[in-house]
């Protein structure tokens, strides 16, 4: 490990001193009535129900019951049953009605995907992994993907319809466009290799070493064990410098126009 | 770029004193500053939080509102950080029931590390490319609207993405130490990326019927050069490809009655594409060194699509959908090519190349699903879908009219997937859901011809079988405590077929593949222990296992490992004008690999900490001033410590409001 530079001790010990004294400055005043509330919610906001939403929002709130989002609908009411439906995720409406709506009006945008981790867990957990789609630094959200109003059908919808890749191909069309020779293994789809959210791994990968290939590309044993073969080609001596598609050789892994082997 | 920002951020400025005086200003702009220190490796940070080091200033948040009279709405909002190519300006006029005016202009940055793989056994045990490899990615819009009531609404927009500059690749090259090769020298690759998109959307309603039409015209071009290089050689494989698409979607649906819905799509695409490709080898001196190019490559793909769908609820509690989509799709390919290729003992070999490829498929996807609201505070529901594909895959390659390649492949596949699932409030503070997902995936290849004697298609059949399982419990103890509790487990099991192999020996038969199996345990938090503080928590752990068949090959180990993320967040209100905040996030991935003698540990075994401490304090009605600072670390063990780092960030930023 490197050693750390007297530059770099320096600029932390005058940051913490700048923090130490804006703090103490800041303390200053003793007693306070304010409230704060976790981030996404809305501070102040009570929960007002879908038939006040559906007042200005009537086509989203007739389509909800078709959405993939009303399987987390509870049925019921009072208290125990608050918060469902569209402020499940956009946050308690009263402010947002009684400032006569207004889009971004003490409401939680659709594009805020701390909305979503409130549900989705161990999503949060993997955008927060050292390789990730970059959705935490607001580059992204999870809407740039999923469509939270999507229909449990095929909603004819878009410039592609329900179509696997579809939703990958409309960033990386490098990789999802048509070519001479196809890897099939993206007939399976792009999950098939690529945790989407996040991953330990470079490129997203579910797994970094040869089982990513090999768990389609086994072959009955051939050889002595240890010899492993791939169809009639011993690749043996291949798996010990590396990895398929890393050690060099497959490299063109999304399909290629020269080589049916998918080599470049 | 910068003098587009510039120019937006004065022309802000300027629209917010003219409308100074009018006092219905709604201009919000946070200037702000920011430097990031580094000891280690920069480039590493870089990659991890997409962050640059060093100085980075502009405005981080810029929004403006006015109205322009009449009804009309002006709405602008931007970012600009510059020497980070941060940037993202939008601008929308806009009047309700009458139409609207939006452009807008977006530009960010990727960074990745320049470092390959790791063989302790080597000295170095690393290389680095000493490159700074960013890549910066945008989109230019513009967007004219025509929202009439009564009257067809008409979307006419044009766009330009793009992508330039460079990023790492996994392609590692040869690195030789006495008897000793392994695969670990980094490449990287040159991009240069345009997508120009022309679009037109119409959208009516008669008699309760939706119909909508959407037209795109896609054009693609890219060109990119990947550098795939040993310390002795470097091997340059430009790509460069062209592609005209066109894209057709008609839709019509409508709620018929209050309880049933129905809609129709049909999608028509036609992708005709061209490229080239050349790859060469320097130096150009030993035994299959190549030097290849294209003379032409060419694509094309067209495609129909078309789907019906029906929804219909017969009770207040009951809800069923069922769906059905047909695809048809024909892809040629064709590449002409000369391969040169140094053969043993100085001859060069240089083969005309003649490759064609043609690939039909035909697939029907059925949906069937319900959901039951019937039980007290209880939602259950279940789906199915079905799809059948049928593929006919012709490969043919010639190399001076001789016959290199034939092959034909029949593909039928059959795919099923079931889920159900239900949520419930059990009790007054708790609710509590459960899905489970059984998935199997056929795949039957049939090599009708096939002269390649087994490599690459060997794979006779394929079946995946996955089990999902997931539960969440969320307890609301009291208005100031929440807890969720999640558990998920994942499993899939690839069994595979294979052609026997006659000059070999080898049998034709079926083996279990490749076994995966995840387990996802999380918990997260929220505690307003007093009304001026709030925390939250989340801590996650999986551990993950994939073992695909080797053959007992000592290189390839189980793929095994867990991965520990915690992330919090504290905030709390000093006085009636200040408050503090403090994230914290950390991970630990130990999936470490102990096979260096025989291969090469590709494993992951390191620690991340993040801690961000921010301050803020209302200044003014109109001004809010706030300093952060920010400590980063990493600790990885399976690169040797070549990439760890501990970096410092501080920052000021004024929101102002006019």
């Amino acid at each position: 490990m490197n050693p750390q530079p007297i530059k770099t001790r320096r600029a932390t010990i005058a940051g913490l001193v700048v923090l130490v004294a804006a703090a103490v400055v800041i303390i200053s005043c003793a007693t306070i009535d304010r409230v704060v509330v976790a981030p996404p919610m809305i501070p102040g906001a009570t929960y007002v129900g879908m038939d006040q939403c559906a007042v200005c929002h009537e086509k989203e709130v007739k389509d909800f019951k078709l959405t993939e989002h009303a399987r987390i609908q509870i049925p019921g009411e009072g208290e125990r049953v608050q918060g469902q439906g569209c402020e499940s995720c956009h946050g308690p409406g009263s402010l947002h009605v009684e400032a006569g709506g207004g889009k971004g009006k003490f409401i939680i945008s659709g594009k805020d995907s701390e909305s979503c981790f409130q549900c989705h867990l161990d999503k949060k957990a993997e955008f927060n992994l050292e390789h990730h789609h970059p959705v935490k630094e607001g580059k992204i959200s999870c809407t740039s993907c999923h469509d939270p109003h999507g229909k449990d059908i095929n909603q004819a919808k878009g410039m592609w319809m329900a179509r696997v890749n579809e939703t990958c191909a409309q960033c990386h069309r490098e990789q999802t466009r048509a070519h001479v020779f196809e890897h099939e293994a993206l007939r399976e789809g792009c999950t098939s290799c690529h945790n989407v959210h996040g991953s330990i791994n470079r490129k997203l990968l579910t797994e970094r070493d040869n089982n990513l290939c090999l768990k389609c590309h086994g072959q009955i044993g051939a050889g002595a064990p240890g010899q492993t073969f791939i169809g009639s080609f011993d690749h043996t001596a291949f798996l010990q410098q590396g990895t398929c598609f890393s050690a060099g050789c497959h490299t063109a892994v999304h399909g290629s126009d020269i080589n049916s082997h998918l080599r470049y | 770029m910068k003098a587009l920002a510039i120019l937006f951020l004065c022309g802000v400025a300027a629209l917010a004193r003219a409308e100074t005086s009018t006092n219905e200003l709604g201009l919000t702009i946070s200037p702000g500053i920011r430097y990031v220190t580094v000891s280690g490796d920069e480039r590493k940070f870089r990659e991890d939080w997409q962050i640059k080091d060093n100085w980075a200033g502009g405005v981080e948040d810029a929004a403006f509102q006015h109205s322009l009279g009449n009804g009309w709405q002006l709405n602008m909002d931007g970012r600009a950080i510059f020497d980070e190519e941060d940037y993202r300006i939008q601008l929308e006029i806009v009047k309700p029931e009458v139409g609207f005016v939006r452009g807008g202009f977006t530009e960010f940055r990727t960074y990745d590390d320049d470092t390959g793989g790791f063989y302790r056994g080597f000295t170095p045990s690393s290389f680095g490319l000493d490159r700074d490899l960013k890549l910066s990615h945008g989109d230019f819009f513009v967007e004219l609207g025509l929202t009439l009531p009564d009257a067809p609404k008409i979307i006419v927009g044009y766009e330009r993405q793009f992508r330039n500059g460079q990023k790492a690749l996994l392609e590692w090259g040869s690195v030789t130490q006495g008897l000793t090769t392994r695969k670990v020298y980094p490449s990287y690759k040159d991009i240069d990326e345009t997508v120009d998109i022309i679009r037109l959307q119409i959208e009516h309603t008669i008699k309760n019927v939706h119909l909508g039409d959407q037209f795109r015209y896609e054009r693609y071009d890219t060109d990119t050069t990947r550098f795939d290089a040993t310390p002795a050689k470097t091997v340059a494989i430009r790509e460069n490809y062209r592609h005209d698409a066109f894209y057709n979607t008609f839709v019509m649906d409508s709620h018929c009655t209050e309880k049933m819905y129905w809609s129709l799509g049909y999608l028509f695409a036609t992708v005709d594409g061209n490229g080239g490709l050349a790859l060469a080898t320097v130096p150009f001196n030993a035994p299959f060194d190549k030097n290849w190019f294209t003379r032409a490559v060419s694509s094309e793909v067209d495609s129909h699509v078309v789907n019906l769908n029906l929804s219909y609820g017969p009770f207040s509690n009951f809800f069923i959908y069922a769906g059905v989509q047909a695809e048809k799709t024909k892809s040629d390919g064709f590449t002409d090519a000369i391969l040169t290729e140094l053969a043993g003992g100085g001859v060069t070999n240089s083969p005309a190349a003649l490759i064609h490829t043609r690939n039909d498929k035909d697939s029907l996807e059925e949906t069937f699903g319900v959901r039951y609201t019937g039980l007290p505070y209880t939602t259950l529901y279940a789906e199915g879908r079905w799809a059948e594909q049928w593929i006919d895959l012709t490969e043919r390659e010639t190399e001076d009219a001789v016959l290199n390649l034939q092959r034909e492949t029949d593909t039928q596949v059959f795919r099923q997937d079931y889920r159900a699932g239900f949520n419930c409030s059990p009790f007054k503070r708790i609710t509590w859901s459960g899905r489970y997902r059984h998935a199997i995936y056929d795949n039957d290849y049939d090599h009708e011809a096939d002269n390649t004697a087994g490599y690459p298609a060997f794979i006779d059949t394929q079946r995946f079988i996955t089990d999902e399982f997931m539960t969440k419990l969320t307890y609301r103890a009291c208005r100031e405590f929440t807890v969720s509790l999640q558990y998920q487990l994942a499993s899939t099991d690839t069994d595979t077929g294979t052609e026997a192999i006659s000059g070999l020996g080898i049998p034709a038969g079926k083996i279990r593949s490749a076994n995966y199996d995840s387990n996802i345990y999380s918990i997260s938090a929220t505690l307003t222990p007093i009304s001026r503080m709030y925390i939250t928590a989340l801590v996650s752990y999986q551990d993950t296992r994939t073992k695909a068949f080797d053959n007992s090959a000592d290189s390839v180990v189980t793929y095994k490992g867990n991965v520990v993320s915690v992330l919090g967040t504290v905030g709390y209100a000093l006085d009636k004008k200040s408050d503090a905040t403090v994230e914290y996030s950390y991970t630990h991935a130990c999936n470490a690999q102990a096979n260096a003698a025989s291969g090469l540990p590709l494993g992951v075994d390191n620690q991340r900490h993040a801690i961000l401490a921010g301050l803020s304090r209302k200044l003014t009605d109109n001004m809010i001033a706030r300093l952060r600072y920010g400590f980063y670390y990493l600790d990885d063990n399976s690169d040797g410590g070549v990439n760890n780092y501990k970096a410092h960030l501080f920052s000021a930023t004024c929101t102002l409001k006019f």
